[in-house]
């Protein structure tokens, strides 16, 4: 998501009177983030694109009525955040899929690697755990690194909401990880 | 410093330049902070890692494929044709219910009919413990004022008394979000100023749109005037960091934007249904009085408002019963008195308005369980004054009196009532749902003429018999 503002919104601005090239480069833009951010939200890969075509899909239709460019990154996580929503509706009943990638470990020995491998799927599990709107917000500021005040605009809550969420999220992980980690840390 | 002001930033910030010298020092010093910090990064970057994905180009093609079909201008999806099946569904739907409707009435009609229902055994299921925490000590403090605010709520008949109240309590979590920010500790200060903005956003301005045209300006007007107070600028505490200082001058901005919203004429924000959360979810004390404030603040029907009192006075319990032992002295009054006040005019008036309505069968099914919960609660704190210090014994009856006054009055409407269909010497709360009443403990000695009751408590459920 390194794309200099003054272009991001000249693309933006491009692309809200139908170009279609400019489009295309603001997909190239955030297609990634997205469709990571949806990913650890939904834990499917293939739930995760989809959502993430619906969201540019939706964002191209409605380009026109985005009012600032320089807003653009924020109304755009909006929009996916509503299509997760509307999918996970769609889906009636949320099932727990465990994030299933595995972590290159740098391992010493048989034993740090049984270690890693638990103390994954205990994260798997607890991101799992974590309630969807703490993780939403959790997973902007550690993978996408926004700031608190996008955060909010995102999910559409207080700051100070969108800050709380984060801090519960994490104190929360660290909880549920305390004992491996210490095994981690020995 | 502490190592709990110093982790309220490790938590909720990323470490840079911009942190205070002082959390800086401390985490320098301790090795345990040191420790959380470096567990969090750990966990930060294992779950980027877990999160992400190979890079796969055939969906963002498959993207472009479909945009190059898609016109910018949004167009209406066409509706999908009507099945057969839907409509179905939508009939059976309604058939369901009406039969649903049907069977409760009739239930309801034909229970206390030639049952002897002092000779029955029933067995309610109740979810308990699943209340409220207290962590930190400095929420106490709080906790005891927005308990009185909520005593004195449940009491208020005026439109003007709850705009007060709400405004009072506005401005104690206000005061208690700046002594945070002067005096720490701050795990909780995000928490506290989004209180105050519900408070505010959510109850003053919702009775300000719920209150009736000639009451309106001067309502506005005293809103007005105490939200100008909030929104003056707090000299002479101590020079705290960049960051507490936005914190400060976000409580004078939400202050500030509540008077603009209830000044400038726009319509103000629409009453939605109030939010309930769910049975399973433990919250701070504080947030449970601030939701019940409003919630209970913006309702009208009786029984709804004995509901969401009853459900606030249960998710109280396992902490005022801690409070309650210790025999509590505090500047804002006695806890005990409140909390029992909170279960007569909050629960039993209520219901008894609710009772003189003649509801239909439904309602009064609702208000069965309503009362049942309120007895139990109160059943509960007896049970435990047994249990405490004779100092905390007093504390526990000056809540369990205010209740009992209430009680009688609701359980003697429900008799008169119950007269018509139940035998002699039983109680009109008898319902299809439990056959035989719940006597009110306290009364148990002087009643001689109602069924004797025996309470057999056991982990989840309070099994009745008589």
């Amino acid at each position: 998501m390194n794309v200099p503002p003054l272009e991001e919104s000249t693309w933006v601005r491009q692309a809200s009177q139908g170009d279609r090239e400019a489009f295309a480069r603001l997909v190239d833009a955030y297609w990634e983030n997205v469709r990571r951010w949806l990913y650890g939200l939904t834990g499917k890969q293939h739930l995760a694109e989809d959502v993430a075509q619906e969201t540019f899909l939706k964002a191209w239709t409605a380009l026109p009525n985005l009012r600032e460019a320089a807003t653009f990154r924020v109304w755009l996580f909006r929009i996916a955040r509503h299509c997760w929503l509307d999918a996970r509706r769609r889906s009636r009943v949320q099932r727990k899929v465990p994030l299933g990638l595995a972590i290159p470990s740098k391992e010493a020995g048989p034993l740090t690697e049984i270690i890693g491998n638990e103390a994954q799927e205990k994260l798997q599990d607890a991101l799992d755990l974590l309630p969807a709107k703490f993780r939403a917000a959790y997973l902007l500021w550690t993978q996408q690194e926004l700031p608190y005040s996008e955060i909010a605009e995102i999910l559409g809550v207080s700051e100070e909401t969108a800050r709380w969420r984060v801090c519960k999220a994490r104190q929360s992980l660290l909880q549920m990880m305390n004992s491996y980690l210490h095994c981690r840390d020995a | 410093m502490k190592c709990r002001e110093a982790q309220y930033w490790l938590y909720s910030f990323q470490p840079n330049a911009a942190w205070p010298v002082d959390v800086v020092g401390h985490l320098q010093q301790c090795a345990d902070c040191q420790k959380v910090q470096s567990q969090l990064r750990q966990i930060d970057q294992q779950v980027n890692q877990l999160t992400s994905l190979p890079k796969n180009d055939r969906p963002i093609a498959q993207l472009f494929e479909r945009l190059e079909q898609t016109p910018q201008t949004a167009t209406p999806a066409p509706k999908p044709p009507a099945r057969w099946w839907r409509w179905g569904s939508y009939v059976g739907a309604a058939a369901a219910l009406v039969a649903i409707g049907w069977l409760l009435g009739k239930s309801w009609d034909a229970s206390p009919e030639g049952v002897d229902s002092s000779e029955k055994t029933g067995t309610v299921e109740v979810v308990r413990d699943r209340i409220v925490t207290v962590h930190a000590s400095a929420e106490r403090g709080l906790t005891a004022l927005l308990l009185k605010r909520n005593a004195q709520l449940v009491q208020s008949a005026q439109a003007k008394d709850r705009l007060e109240t709400l405004l009072d309590m506005a401005d104690d979590c206000r005061q208690h979000a700046i002594k945070l920010i002067d005096q720490g500790p701050r795990d909780y200060l995000p928490m506290t100023i989004d209180l105050y903005s519900q408070l505010l956003h959510q109850g003053v301005l919702v009775q300000l749109a719920r209150a009736p045209a000639t009451d309106r300006p001067m309502l506005e007007a005293v809103a007005k005037l105490r939200l100008r107070k909030m929104a003056e600028p707090v000299e002479g505490g101590p020079k705290t960091a960049k960051v507490l200082e936005q914190h400060r001058a976000s409580l004078r901005s939400i202050a500030l934007a509540t008077i603009e919203v209830a000044s400038n004429g726009k319509p103000l924000p629409v009453p939605g249904a109030t939010p309930k959360w769910r049975d399973t979810e433990a919250v701070p004390a504080t947030v449970a009085l601030v939701q019940f404030a409003i919630a209970y603040s913006s309702e009208t029907d009786p029984v709804i408002k004995a509901d969401r009192c009853s459900d606030c006075v249960q998710r109280l319990m396992p902490y005022v019963k801690l409070q309650l032992a210790d025999n509590p002295e505090t500047k804002e009054g006695d806890p005990g008195q409140q909390f029992g006040s909170m279960i007569r005019f909050g629960v039993y008036v209520p219901l008894e308005s609710g009772n003189a309505l003649e509801p239909p069968a439904q309602t009064r099914l609702k208000m069965d369980r309503i009362l049942r919960d309120a007895d139990q609660t109160v059943g509960e704190m007896e049970k435990h004054m047994e249990a405490v210090s004779s100092a905390g014994q007093s504390s526990f009856q000056r809540a369990v009196r205010p209740t009992k006054k209430g009680w009688e009055k609701s359980r003697g409407n429900n008799k008169g009532k119950g007269k018509s269909k139940g035998k002699g010497g039983q109680s009109g709360r008898s319902s299809s749902v439990i056959p035989a009443p719940r006597v009110h403990p306290s009364l148990n000695a002087s009643e001689g003429q109602e069924p004797k009751v025996a309470l057999c408590w056991r982990s989840g459920s309070d099994r009745i018999i008589s």
